[in-house]
């Protein structure tokens, strides 16, 4: 299993925003999430990927905790995330961007992944201008360059398709399938039901805070 | 130990990278340093005659207050672009994205501190350069950028950041700030500190303390 998510529950203050969340995501699971804006897709997601705990519950992420060092640098090699804002350094190019990140994640080759990370979601030509430049879109594109740069095991994704054209929700949902031929894993959260059927094998919907499957 | 020192460089040249871009930090604490050196010394009747001990506290009341405005708008620019949070899910220990923030602000505040040292002695026609002021900034910076560091990370989630951040910092380095007003004194008098040995050993022990304690905590909260 490469995610175990046992009664995950969250509140902010009196708002019970997840309830008995369980969820397992094993290799070559594409988990499309759908819901309400307010239902807590985004902050499941969070606790998925370590950015915030849990009331109460339990998580397992490759067989260790995720909240604890050093086994969560285990995990968070092995993960990709891309969350509704782009978490890239506006000041710096794409590529500086790219190649700073890569270097966190410990990419050997790092300069060559960029290259490819970048041809492949057709950015290339943007390697060398600053991030607050570009339109959103784009930025948009960067930033899932580097949730892809270290070829995630389990890639969670928040709304991915948001903002951006057809012919780059195109490129994202290759993506994701050609990710899923690999048996690699991905969550991720969408309103766009095209997006979802066609990157997702299975569908679930937060609702009053629990995950129903679809 | 080779890998945590690379992986401390690379945070570390990156904010480097980021300031020369942006030039927000190192402007913002020398612009506003020099601003109080300047309003002090246009309103007194002799700067060259202005005491030590009134020197050296508005030398180092300059560094603090302009060091604290320039740490709260480094932090927010952070927590706005959630830049903090990449790096959190990044395979780095917490820890070294502690030290490594440590590093940037002492670079920064050293880069700083040349500038208003030059304007200081043009200014004031003194020369504070000795071997007290020597040893005093990078002890004050390693402390004043491991404290500013540590509040300015929690004070980024509160919407007055920049006053909250002040609040947190100065009345916890006061013992760092006697320290170098000191120094800096008897490097203005040009005379030795009778109390040298003792200040010396208040400035290490406050950042080894401070050092020790805050990394801990700042795991601690983050983890949290």
């Amino acid at each position: 299993m490469l995610l175990s998510a046992k009664k995950i529950n969250k509140s902010y203050q009196d708002n019970n925003v997840l309830q008995d969340v369980s969820l397992d995501i094993k290799s070559g699971d594409s988990i499309c999430i759908s819901g309400e804006n307010g239902s807590g897709k985004s902050t499941l997601l969070k606790i998925f990927c370590g950015l915030l705990r849990p009331n109460i519950g339990t998580l397992s992420v490759f067989g260790r905790d995720p909240y604890k060092q050093p086994e969560n640098l285990f995990i968070k090699q092995r993960m990709g995330v891309l969350m509704h804002s782009n978490m890239l350094y506006p000041q710096l190019t794409v590529k500086e961007n790219l190649l700073f990140f890569s270097k966190l994640l410990g990419i050997i080759n790092y300069r060559p992944r960029v290259c490819e990370v970048t041809d492949e979601l057709n950015i290339s030509k943007f390697l060398n201008i600053e991030i607050y430049k570009l339109s959103n879109g784009n930025r948009r594109k960067a930033s899932f360059a580097k949730s892809l740069l270290n070829d995630p095991e389990i890639l969670i994704t928040d709304e991915p398709e948001a903002n951006i054209d057809n012919d780059t929700i195109e490129i994202f949902a290759n993506i994701f399938t050609q990710r899923l031929k690999r048996s690699k894993a991905n969550i991720f959260t969408s309103h766009n039901e095209k997006f979802s059927e066609k990157c997702s094998n299975r569908r679930m919907k937060l609702e009053n805070g629990r995950l129903l499957e679809l | 130990m080779k890998n945590w020192i690379k992986i401390l460089l690379t945070i570390s040249s990156k904010d480097l990278i980021v300031e020369l871009k942006s030039k927000e930090t190192i402007v913002t604490i020398t612009l506003f340093s020099l601003l109080v050196v300047s309003i002090f010394a246009v309103t007194s009747s002799n700067p060259s005659n202005l005491s030590a001990e009134i020197g050296a506290g508005i030398m180092w009341a300059a560094v603090v207050f302009s060091g604290s405005i320039a740490m709260s708008k480094l932090f927010s620019h952070e927590e706005k672009n959630e830049t903090l949070n990449a790096i959190l899910l990044m395979p780095v220990p917490i820890e070294l994205i502690f030290f490594s923030k440590i590093l940037s602000l002492f670079l920064f505040l050293t880069i700083s501190e040349c500038f208003i040292i030059a304007v200081f002695s043009i200014l004031f026609n003194s020369n504070p350069l000795s071997i007290y002021i020597l040893t005093a900034i990078p002890i004050f910076n390693l402390g004043f950028s491991c404290v500013g560091t540590f509040f300015g990370i929690i004070s980024s989630k509160s919407r007055s950041n920049e006053i909250l951040l002040t609040l947190l910092l100065v009345p916890i380095i006061i013992p760092l700030i006697m320290f170098a007003t000191e120094l800096t004194k008897a490097g203005l008098l040009g005379i030795s500190s009778q109390n040298f040995n003792l200040w010396l050993s208040l400035g290490i022990l406050f950042d080894i303390i401070f050092l020790v304690v805050l990394t801990f905590l700042f795991g601690k909260i983050i983890e949290q």
